[in-house]
């Protein structure tokens, strides 16, 4: 990490001793250039408070306004050391549960154009998982105020320090792109941090008019620092609940060491005339229950009226893990039994939820749109609610946690409005 | 809809015409060559089309009530002299015999001139390919400038019709083997002729600016003239004229003496996109853009997108590592000087502030 930024900044020193091109008058070789967001959101419930994004700080709860949800600053520089050779250095603030609001290298890296559509780049880039996983901080870009969290949310990573290849090529009436990234990454959520080893990932994306499918699939090592959960061992390891296999099942399902997880993703998206139909479906696998087998789906269609654009999305996210089957010692008490199924569920990810939004954007002016949106969280899985810690902030309750107050009802609204600008 | 707003100001014409009925005249000549889109005329009607409504249009401004004066193009010279039509619009300095008769405008749009051919003619990528004695349809009293020369010295035959889109009849009825109009000209024809017997390809063969010309023989003065012109281009009025007709305000172009080929539409995209960097050939083009004012007429009539879908793609490529969006730059004339610096510049500029240094790449 700390060579990567040693060397962009070696890069940038270096960069006026170069002199650009000479003859004709070509863009000049700096380019800086930034996007931001002013935002506020409230979502309504007592019990459950929802984040603007999974690596916030703080949630908003029972109807608090908060403006550090999406609120952001990037700014972008670019030097162009000789054709096709260029630095990129983009530094993001933004509420992060690690960096509070202190400016991150988002970005900085050397990149190369090997061939006209062939660039190679090395040191901090973008994770090429997604759709928008490139612009995933940039609200100008997209419709909504922010990617669809049911997606989005199977993989937190946003950046890559390695190298990076996209390549670009007619094919039939189209273009194809092609993107491979392979290095490593840590990030830190609200739950804790992750330390991947290795992540290599590789995206298609063919357009041709008004029609886009991109295809991706991205392959992860890592390992988990969560502090909770590694109370929470200790606890059953322990025998404080009575478990009897608790050591064995946890080393073999849910290890916070060695994970091992693939995300597979297609997305389509069609523009034509004022219409915009976007759908896109993740898929995650691994060899850990916390990172809980899953499938995500959302389709977004937004209709343009002038300056003027209503959206509608409906999405959804589906854990598939089967049962730990965590035993409790038959002479213990029934509650040490009640325990360990609550445990066993919690590891199982029943987090299902389904989404709902309507929203406006209006791009009232050449650089900067507003969106109001609004959007309804359900939870689906029926049963017990066991905490979770990402979008949602749910509660958990004893012994996965201290919340004694009320249950959740499953149901939450988030009203967001959001300023997107670029300069 | 568009029908539907052609009826409102068709409507909207007429009742200013019928509340100027004592208002004074303004005398628009109308020429017999013209064809639709600029000119229809059914028997006992008043005369339609692009350049007829722009009477309407002009009168209106003026506070005086259009009436037109239909004359063979070689006639209105006369007219003007004899101070019997006070304008006479969609024509060029080139194209009259006495250009000290008028008072010009600013060129209000670009005619892009194209060869065609029937099916049964050989496909041209260049005007040398053309086999001698070929015959080519031509509009009568016309010139042009990279045909003439040839017809002159006999190398093919020129076949002239009234207007053009008897020209391209003619082409259809297989009696000429190409025939010479502009892409508006040919595109209507097409509109109205299903699958008519034309080949597919198209040599395009330069562009024409059209201006107004108020005859210094006029009582009304050129001066009120080109400000009233100039209120239509500002309040809109001229380009949705232009649209309601089918007629692109912009055009993508290079430099004249650049030896970048027309692009397809697909290729235009990709480009200005940023989805690739490269033409089919492998060379690197410099693209350029005009001004947020013409951003979205570019990106509406080119890109079918709005200027705001636009920039969010560019803001995709600039800030995910990709492309660099195109260089914007503020005025027509910064466009203009860039392109004739950098032969391998691709740009947009609007139709009107084409002129002969340039070639048209695409035409939407």
């Amino acid at each position: 990490m700390r060579r990567v930024r040693m060397l962009g900044w070696g890069l940038l020193a270096l960069a006026p001793l170069v002199q650009a091109s000479e003859g004709v008058e070509e863009p000049h070789p700096w380019q800086i250039e930034g996007y931001g967001t002013l935002a506020a959101h409230v979502a309504d419930d007592p019990v459950v408070g929802v984040r603007g994004d999974g690596r916030n700080r703080n949630t908003s709860l029972n109807g608090r306004v908060r403006f550090d949800g999406d609120s952001l600053l990037a700014v972008q520089t670019r030097y162009e050391f000789a054709p096709g050779v260029q630095a990129v250095w983009q530094l993001l603030a933004r509420d992060d549960v690690r960096y509070g609001q202190r400016p991150r290298n988002e970005w900085i890296y050397l990149g190369w154009d090997a061939q006209p559509n062939l660039n190679l780049k090395l040191g901090r880039t973008a994770l090429p998982v997604f759709l928008h996983s490139e612009t995933r901080h940039l609200g100008y870009a997209q419709t909504t105020a922010r990617p669809v969290n049911t997606v989005y949310q199977l993989n937190p990573f946003t950046h890559v320090d390695g190298l990076a290849l996209r390549h670009a090529r007619s094919l039939a009436q189209g273009e194809l792109r092609t993107e491979f990234s392979a290095g490593r990454a840590e990030l830190a959520l609200p739950s804790g941090t992750i330390d991947a080893n290795r992540m290599v990932s590789l995206a298609l994306r063919y357009d041709e008019g008004p029609w886009s499918l991109r295809v991706a699939g991205s392959d992860y090592r890592f390992d988990m620092h969560l502090a909770n959960v590694q109370r929470l061992y200790s606890q059953l390891i322990a025998g404080t609940t009575a478990c009897t296999n608790c050591a064995a099942v946890l080393a073999a399902r849910a290890p916070l060491e060695g994970v091992h997880a693939q995300v597979q993703t297609v997305a389509l998206q069609h523009e034509s005339g004022s219409w915009s139909l976007t759908a896109e479906i993740a898929r995650r696998s691994s060899n850990n229950s916390i990172v809980a087998d899953s499938l995500a789906w959302y389709v977004l269609a937004a209709h343009r009226l002038g300056d003027w654009s209503p959206y509608a999305v409906l999405g959804e996210i589906r854990f598939k893990e089967p049962p730990l089957g965590l035993q409790t010692h038959p002479a213990a008490p029934a509650a040490a039994r009640q325990a360990n199924q609550l445990i066993d569920l919690y590891l199982q990810t029943p987090n299902d939820r389904r989404i709902t939004q309507l929203g406006l954007r209006w791009d009232f002016h050449a650089r900067a749109a507003l969106k109001l949106q609004w959007e309804r969280y359900r939870a689906t899985r029926e049963g017990r609610i066991t905490g979770q810690s990402h979008y949602l902030e749910v509660p958990a309750p004893p012994p996965i946690g201290p919340y004694q107050g009320p249950a959740w009802d499953g149901r939450v609204n988030q009203w967001s409005l959001n300023l997107d600008f670029v300069f | 809809m568009r029908r539907a707003l052609a009826s409102f100001s068709l409507g909207l014409l007429t009742s200013v015409a019928l509340a100027a009925e004592d208002a004074p005249l303004l005398r628009v000549g109308l020429s017999t060559a013209w064809a639709a889109p600029f000119l229809s005329q059914r028997e006992g009607q008043a005369p339609e089309g692009l350049n007829a409504e722009l009477g309407h249009l002009l009168a209106q401004q003026l506070k005086r009530k259009a009436s037109f004066v239909m004359l063979p193009r070689a006639r209105l010279d006369q007219a003007a002299e004899a101070g019997e039509i006070d304008l006479r619009c969609h024509t060029n300095p080139d194209w009259v015999r006495q250009p000290g008769l008028y008072e010009w405008s600013p060129p209000l749009w670009a005619l892009p001139e194209v060869l065609v051919g029937s099916t049964n003619s050989a496909p041209l990528q260049r005007l040398a390919d053309m086999r001698l004695d070929q015959t080519v349809g031509a509009v009568l009293h016309y010139s042009y400038p990279l045909l003439d020369a040839q017809f002159g010295a006999g190398t093919w035959k020129r076949d002239d019709a009234p207007a053009p889109d008897k020209a391209l009849r003619k082409l259809a009825l297989g009696r000429t083997q190409y025939a010479v109009t502009t892409q508006f000209e040919l595109s209507h024809y097409l509109r109205e002729q299903p699958d008519p017997p034309l080949g597919r390809w198209r040599l395009p063969l330069g562009h024409a600016n059209a201006h107004c010309a108020v005859p210094r023989a006029s009582k009304v003065r050129a001066a009120d003239v080109f400000a009233a012109l100039q209120a239509l281009r500002e309040q809109g009025l001229l380009d949705a004229l232009l649209r309601r007709h089918g007629i692109p305000t912009v055009a993508v172009v290079a430099a004249a003496q650049s030896e970048l080929p027309a692009l397809g539409r697909d290729e235009v995209e990709a480009l200005f996109l940023r989805r690739l960097k490269t033409l089919e050939d492998g060379r690197v083009p410099q693209l350029l853009v005009p001004g947020d004012a013409w951003l979205a007429p570019f990106a509406e009539q080119v890109l079918r997108r709005s200027a705001a879908q636009l920039r969010a793609e560019w803001s995709r490529a600039t800030f995910s590592g990709g492309s660099r969006k195109p260089l914007q730059l503020d005025t027509p004339s910064q466009l203009r000087a860039q392109l004739r610096r950098q032969p391998l510049a691709i740009g947009v500029l609007p139709l009107h502030e084409l002129d002969a240094s340039l070639k048209i790449l695409y035409l939407p």
